[in-house]
């Protein structure tokens, strides 16, 4: 197997920074799902901690929760015992702290747009397939296959014995024009690469 | 025309309102972080002795703490009112971060005019207008097969813009979801 490779130079539309900065704001992940967990844990544990110690004051325990057994055991615990735990404590505050600081990559790519008040974002999934379709239309490619990285765009294209550098430069201006034509916002530049078969 | 839903009729927020992403989890998150981080520091200092003067062999929960516990209720009873207050916040921040209230009402108006306004594409699914307080949702599933450029510019240039101003006003934001699938 033979494999060409090209760079697009400006493929991709250039980076509008304000217009980037604007639709990144807007698309960025919203932290759904630690955020759920969170909220569920806490939520379930404090509520059923404040029933069990209500329901133990007024003399029927319900068992949910060993307040007892916890009191009991924060009487007969050391601080220098509660260094694994502590450590445990360090290591998820500073998970969450990140979580919650760390803009994240989001799942829409954002596209340009010529109104301030409109953001567009086509998820990634879809722009993989509308760049490979762009790329199997191209004469001769038996199949291609994108990836988005942060800074690029991967397409590899896998054609017959007798494909030629021409091929690479067809499929990168496939890829370029697709690319161009839903105008997205720092995608960075295109690599493609070619895989004859049986060379 | 179809009368217009609570959420149509609520005034719209600032001009950049829905520009910006649902905060709430991050600012939950980043509390009960840091709380648990100071919590973790604490007892890291207190257990190794660098703690002021407190003395690291001491009890995590000293004797005359849990005497005070057990002759005086009262502190139980406002630990456990704590909680429960905590436990409703959290409550609502879980249901707010599934999306309650922010999810906006589905509008079959701006639903119509977006696929009217892209009848030339064929393939169209999943694709719905929703209004929420801080402006309009457009989600849109269009085939692989389809000009996706076309399709952005014809959002860009004419539709959001007709939709903004017949489902809400034309100062709305608007955020678009597009998503090709195979």
């Amino acid at each position: 197997m033979t494999t060409l490779q090209q760079t697009v130079p400006g493929a991709a539309v250039p980076a509008r920074h304000t217009g980037l900065r604007r639709a990144s704001r807007a698309l960025r992940p919203a932290r759904t799902l630690p955020g759920a967990l969170v909220a569920l844990t806490l939520a379930a544990g404090l509520g059923a901690t404040a029933a069990e110690i209500v329901s133990g004051l007024l003399g029927h325990r319900l068992g949910w929760v060993p307040v007892n057994r916890l009191v009991e055991l924060a009487s007969r615990t050391t601080w220098p015992e509660l260094a694994t735990a502590a450590a445990g404590m360090v290591g998820a505050g500073t998970l969450m702290l990140l979580l919650a600081l760390v803009p994240g990559q989001s799942r829409l790519v954002p596209v340009e747009t010529s109104d301030p008040r409109t953001v567009i974002g086509i998820t990634r999934s879809g722009l993989r397939r509308t760049l490979r379709a762009a790329a199997q239309q191209v004469q001769g490619v038996d199949r291609a296959r994108v990836r988005l990285r942060r800074s690029t765009i991967e397409v590899t294209v896998m054609t017959g014995t007798e494909s030629s550098g021409t091929m690479l430069r067809q499929v990168g201006t496939a890829v370029g024009d697709r690319l161009a034509g839903v105008g997205t916002l720092g995608t960075g530049e295109v690599v493609v690469r070619l895989r004859r078969k049986g060379a | 025309m179809p009368e217009r839903t609570d959420a149509q009729r609520t005034p719209p927020r600032g001009k950049g309102a829905a520009m910006r992403q649902y905060a709430g989890n991050r600012v939950g998150l980043a509390i009960v972080g840091a709380t648990l981080l100071g919590l973790g520091m604490y007892a890291w200092l207190r257990g190794h002795g660098r703690f002021f003067d407190l003395p690291a062999t001491a009890k995590v929960l000293p004797a005359q703490a849990r005497r005070a516990l057990a002759d005086e209720p009262w502190p139980l009873w406002v630990l456990a009112l704590s909680f429960l207050l905590l436990s409703l916040v959290s409550l609502r921040w879980l249901l707010l971060s599934l999306g309650w209230g922010r999810r906006g009402a589905r509008n079959g108006t701006g639903t119509a005019m977006l696929f009217v306004g892209l009848k030339g594409v064929e393939g169209l699914g999943r694709s719905a207008v929703r209004v929420t307080e801080n402006g309009l949702r457009v989600t849109l599933t269009c085939p692989s097969t389809a000009d996706v450029g076309a399709v952005v510019s014809k959002l860009d240039h004419d539709i959001v813009g007709r939709i903004r101003r017949e489902v809400r006003d034309d100062e709305a934001s608007t955020v678009v979801r597009l998503h090709v699938r195979r």
